[in-house]
């Protein structure tokens, strides 16, 4: 009850920061803490001056306010964004501003804005903030910088406003806005809107402009080591386009008679009615290396910041063995099967990177029908990488199977802590590298330990 | 798009101030909060980084050890003024923010990054993972926010609010002039400027208004129903306050001087206070020390060298288990009242725990004989405003070369001769200047007028005084046969020292009471009987058992009996009346109900048409009337009408003939 009404009033008192951000320039906000204590401590006028202070910094205030009550300026947009962008890496784009007013504009503020849906109190409650843990215990307890966080992850990115010193009228103009994406997928942009501040420089006033687009965001890349699973190359019947199930372009060999059972599409016609008896053609086996990058996507009790995780770890798996010449199947389960083939000249790594920008959690458990992929699949692939989310019972039973089945194996186990104490009865006892516990948010530390040992 | 300009994202940062602002601001603050000295050298540290180049590399984390210092400062300084001066103490800690927030300007003014890092500033922001995507950690500039500090804290001085008031605009014209948008045209921000000074006069106006009405019905309020004990340690005075002083006319004290009548006013103590400074008054020597009863119980003596030659009996109402109690001057001892526990400071003030409530208690004591703690050196301080100007008229009224009872005589006289009362303050005087305007000028005001005056008058001819405040007990209650203590009876009064004995000096003019009285409300009869029946109701368990009031409670079995009676005797008549009344009503409703002509209407019905419901028997006639040849049915129907609606009704002949006919219309329909 009282967690629900602080989740209100937070979220009141984060629109009413939201809009006094938006409004107040840096000195503004400044006038504002000063018009506040001092309204504080002004409250009895017979023990201080504060009030004289109060009433010359409301006074500046209202001007401010007032003198920007009219904007008549008009305005056009483009935006120029690129294709992608990666989580937590600095990107720029352009908009591209057109004054269509024959008035010039000054001290004008260009702030682009990404959609903010603000979360629900269930979504609140669910959340888990990877920056929890470095705060206090009063802001842990409370809530309200893990609900900052949650709204920013939620909107994707925070773009500051840019300033615009001065546009002639009929004039264009480009701006460059950069931008730090903070969550993968898609982030959707809203509105821009032009501001324009009072003679003090103290408020601003804007005019919106709904002007929706939308950029797909990467998941975030480690560093990764390269993998070398014990595996050997696999036969892949109907060879490299068939592995990705597209198309029947095989590497032809000769012609034979034919046998019952084989495909009535392999049949050659002409040679059938030169000779009169039933001939097909014949075409070369394929072997090659091709890895199953396994995620797993039941998050379930675990947090959204292991799956978070698990997914920048499969894209930074992705991008360093897709280097290599193989194929990868990337695997999970989302309602249903997903199973995509990159690498030798099919799908490429930045297709498997947009494939992981969207994937998301599971919301019920999967592990057994995951276990049946793997298994369908594992006389075509030469070893599984595996990101699992948790080790419990069911994922130690899955990889003990797939261990006796003889595929070699390398398992991620995303955890919250560092303690690696829970993984003891880990089930790969004759490769103990190819098991490794990644702690979420300290990915590359543990990354750089396990190499470092593994040396 | 070749045409296009680009413009670079602007920084958004805080600059600097520009050179002496700062300077400025706190020699400014210096001038108001007497601290002048330490800020030239302060302005002089943070302005002389302009002219000299060096400056030394300090890290985050030697940031985060300056901030954290100066928290520990901070904190230790709230600590011991809150311990020294209560919550009153928040605005020492006002005026001193800019030594407090010094060593963190300075490190930042002297360093190599001129900005710090949020996490100086907030624990919470230190551990944070500045890797994380969208952590925004820029630095900030302490320079315009210490700026800020530094005019809010000169607020707190006490010098001169006019020109205060100029400074003040200087210094945010200078600071906006500073941080104004490129391309703002001078004029236009000047215009704005002096307009938003306009509003902010306008303002300032408006506020005063506001403040005396608020502090109006605060007071009124805080009567009515939050009414304190006193705090022997502080009392805020309404000098200073604007309009007419408004208190309440509710009993406070009950007094019973057992038949004797008061020749000259009783005056009740609560408080001595022996410092002033701003409408306030203060005693932060006084300390309360626990007086063990007698033996034989409900019996304290608070000092055995007064004779107590006199014996009242003071009721009070207690709002909390502990409070201050208002006592006679030169008290002996107090009995007759079940306390918990007494305590007794040596200014006279008188401590006592008991069940809230109305409490009642004996009290011995002797009021030409004050055996108060003897002065010390508070009891001769005056203000340093009024230092000078009290020396002169002291000078003036030639007290240096009295002996100190003619210097009592004096100054009683130079109040009396040249004073009036007024409930009623019309002109603000600036600040600090509020007793010098009544002295000098304006010479009317109310009690804690007089009384400050007299005693910082009497200090000025190094006569030790303190400041009391209790009730001065004048108005007799015929209905209660005992003397009461309204809320505008509170007084305040003097004690001086004079020839090694505490005096008691009143240089209120006597017409006080009757001034304030004259306020009085129309029903306050009304308020005082309700007030008495509460209070008897209130003490009915007291454990008073020497109150001869018991009796009173058989009066309160009048209603009681009264209302038996009233059942026994008069509810039936009442009722009887009433019922005959209401039966009244309802023959009224139902006459003509018993027509003969309705025995008519289920054979006609019967006979042709029926009557749809609601439809008046006129019309229902006109339809039907067309079978029935030679009848006499309209007749019929305008007797019936006249019987059933006309006031007069029908004559006999005509109801037997109503009724006859309706007969023989029967027997042709049968």
């Amino acid at each position: 009850m009282i967690k629900k009404l602080l989740f209100h009033n937070f979220l009141i008192v984060y629109r009413a920061s939201q809009w006094i951000r938006r409004h107040f320039t840096h000195t503004g906000m400044l006038i504002l803490a000063g018009l506040v204590v001092s309204a504080i401590f002004g409250l009895n006028i017979r023990q201080t001056l504060s009030y004289q202070i109060f009433t010359l910094l409301l006074g500046i205030l209202l001007m401010s306010c007032i003198s920007v009550l009219v904007f008549r300026g008009k305005f056009r947009f483009k935006r120029v964004l690129p294709e992608y962008g990666t989580v937590g890496q600095k990107l720029e784009y352009r908009i591209l501003l057109e004054n269509l007013s024959p008035k010039e504009f000054n001290n004008l503020t260009l702030l682009d804005e990404l959609a903010t849906d603000l979360p629900s109190f269930e979504h609140f409650l669910k959340a888990r903030d990877i920056q929890d843990k470095r705060r206090n215990f009063f802001d842990r307890i409370v809530g309200y910088p893990r609900l900052v966080s949650l709204i920013r992850k939620t909107r994707g990115g925070l773009i500051q406003p840019g300033k615009l010193e001065t546009i002639s009228g009929k004039d264009k103009i480009q701006q460059r806005i950069t931008l730090i994406p903070v969550r993968r997928g898609y982030l959707r942009f809203a509105t821009t809107a032009i501001g324009k501040c009072d003679p003090f420089g103290l408020f601003r006033r804007f005019k919106k402009y709904n002007h929706q687009d939308s950029l797909l965001v990467l998941p975030r890349l480690y560093e990764f080591p390269p993998i070398n699973l014990a595996g050997r190359r696999k036969y892949q019947h109907g060879g490299v386009n068939l592995a990705s199930s597209v198309g029947d372009s095989e590497e032809f060999i000769s012609l034979r008679d034919y046998r019952p059972g084989d495909p009535m599409r392999s049949i050659h016609w002409r040679s059938y009615a030169k000779k009169g008896a039933p001939v097909v053609r014949e075409y070369q086996d394929e072997y090659f290396s091709r890895l199953g990058l396994v995620l797993d996507t039941f998050a379930g009790g675990y947090t959204e910041i292991v799956f978070e995780e698990a997914v920048s770890v499969a894209a930074s798996i992705a991008v360093s063995s897709l280097q290599q010449d193989s194929l990868l199947d990337l695997m999970f389960i989302n309602n249903q099967v997903y199973r995509f083939t990159a690498g030798r000249g099919l799908a490429g790594v930045n297709n498997m990177l947009e494939i992981l920008a969207c994937v998301e959690s599971a919301r019920e458990e999967n592990i057994n029908e995951l276990e049946t992929l793997l298994l369908q699949h594992m006389n075509d692939s030469s070893g599984f990488i595996c990101i699992l989310l948790a080790w419990d019972k069911k994922r130690q039973n899955m990889i003990e199977r797939l261990r006796s089945a003889g595929i070699p194996l390398m398992v991620y186990v995303i955890s919250m802590s560092a303690d690696s104490d829970g993984f003891s009865n880990m089930t790969l006892p004759d490769h103990p590298e190819y098991f490794q516990v990644l702690q979420a948010g300290d990915i590359e530390h543990s990354l750089q330990e396990t190499h470092g040992r593994n040396r | 798009m070749n045409d296009m300009k680009t413009q670079n994202p602007g920084s958004v940062l805080l600059p600097a101030t520009p050179p002496f602002l700062n300077g400025c601001a706190l020699l400014i603050w210096g001038w108001q909060c007497d601290f002048i000295l330490y800020a030239i050298g302060m302005a002089v540290l943070l302005e002389s980084a302009r002219f000299i180049h060096w400056r030394t590399p300090i890290t985050d984390k030697e940031f985060n050890r300056i901030s954290d210092l100066s928290s520990v400062i901070f904190m230790i300084t709230v600590v011991y003024v809150f311990a020294t001066r209560s919550y009153h103490g928040i605005f020492t800690i006002l005026a001193l923010l800019p030594f407090l927030l010094f060593l963190l300007i300075l490190a930042q003014t002297w360093s190599v990054q001129g900005n710090i890092k949020p996490g100086a500033l907030f624990i919470s922001m230190r551990r944070l993972n500045p890797d994380e995507p969208g952590f925004n950690n820029p630095g900030i500039d302490l320079s315009f926010p210490y700026l800020m500090v530094c005019i809010i804290s000169a607020s707190a001085g006490k010098q001169q609010e006019n020109l205060f008031f100029i400074f003040v605009i200087i210094l945010v014209a200078w600071t906006l002039w500073a941080l104004r948008p490129r391309h703002t045209g001078k004029y236009l921000w000047l215009s704005l400027l002096i307009l938003s000074v306009a509003i902010s006069y306008a303002g300032q106006l408006g506020l005063f208004r506001l403040q005396e009405l608020t502090e109006n019905t605060f007071l009124q309020w805080f009567e009515q129903y939050m009414w304190r004990s006193r705090d022997p340690s502080r009392t805020t005075t309404a000098i200073g306050s604007l309009g007419k002083l408004k208190l309440s006319d509710r009993i406070m004290v009950r007094v019973d001087t057992h038949g004797e009548k008061l020749s000259s006013p009783l005056y009740l103590r609560e408080a001595s206070y022996n410092n002033y400074g701003y409408g306030v008054w203060t005693n932060f020597q006084h300390t309360l020390r626990l007086i063990d009863p007698l033996p034989k119980g409900r019996y304290w003596i608070i000092n055995d060298q007064i004779a107590g030659n006199d014996r009242i009996s003071i009721s009070f109402y207690m709002d909390d288990q502990k409070a201050i109690i208002p006592v006679p001057m030169g008290l002996n001892s107090i009995s007759k009242v079940n306390a918990i526990e007494i305590e007794h400071s040596p200014y006279g003030a008188l401590s006592m725990e008991l069940n809230p409530g109305w409490v009642k208690y004996d009290a011995k004591f002797n009021h030409e004989r004050i055996d108060d703690a003897p002065p010390g050196k508070e009891e001769l301080e005056i203000p340093p405003v009024y230092q000078k100007e009290l020396a002169g008229l002291a000078d003036q009224l030639g007290l240096e070369r009295q002996s100190p009872a003619q210097k009592v005589d004096t100054v009683k006289k130079f109040f009396a001769d040249n004073f009036v009362y007024s409930l009623t303050q019309t002109e603000r005087y600036p600040r600090g200047k509020y007793l010098s305007k009544f002295i000098f000028e304006t010479r009317k005001g109310h009690c804690e007028y007089f009384a400050t005056a007299t005693t910082l008058l009497l200090r000025a001819a190094q006569i030790p005084t303190r400041y009391i405040v209790g009730y001065a007990i004048d108005e007799y209650s015929p209905l209660e046969g005992q003397y009461i203590g309204r809320a505008r009876h509170v007084h305040s009064w003097v004690l001086a020292y004079v020839d090694n004995h505490w005096q008691m000096i009143d240089t209120t003019p006597s017409v006080w009471a009757p001034l304030e009285a004259m306020d009085r409300s129309f029903i306050e009869p009304l308020v005082d009987l309700w007030s008495w029946i509460s209070y008897k109701l209130s003490t009915w368990d007291a454990d008073d058992t020497d109150s001869n009031t018991s009796g009173f409670y058989y009066w309160l079995l009048v209603p009681v009996l009264l209302y038996y009676l009233w059942r026994m005797f008069i509810k039936d008549r009442v009722q009887n009346i009433r019922r005959r009344a209401k039966d009244k009503q309802m023959a009224i409703l139902l006459a003509g109900t018993d027509s003969a002509f309705f025995q008519l209407l289920p054979a006609l019905e019967a006979r042709y048409v029926p009557r749809k419901p609601g439809e008046t028997l006129t019309s229902w006639l006109t339809k039907i009337e067309k079978n029935i040849q030679g009848t006499e049915l309209r007749e019929l129907l305008a007797l019936h009408y006249r019987y059933r609606f006309d006031p007069s009704g029908l004559s006999k002949d005509e109801k037997q003939r109503l009724e006859h006919k309706v007969k023989d219309q029967l027997a042709t329909l049968h």
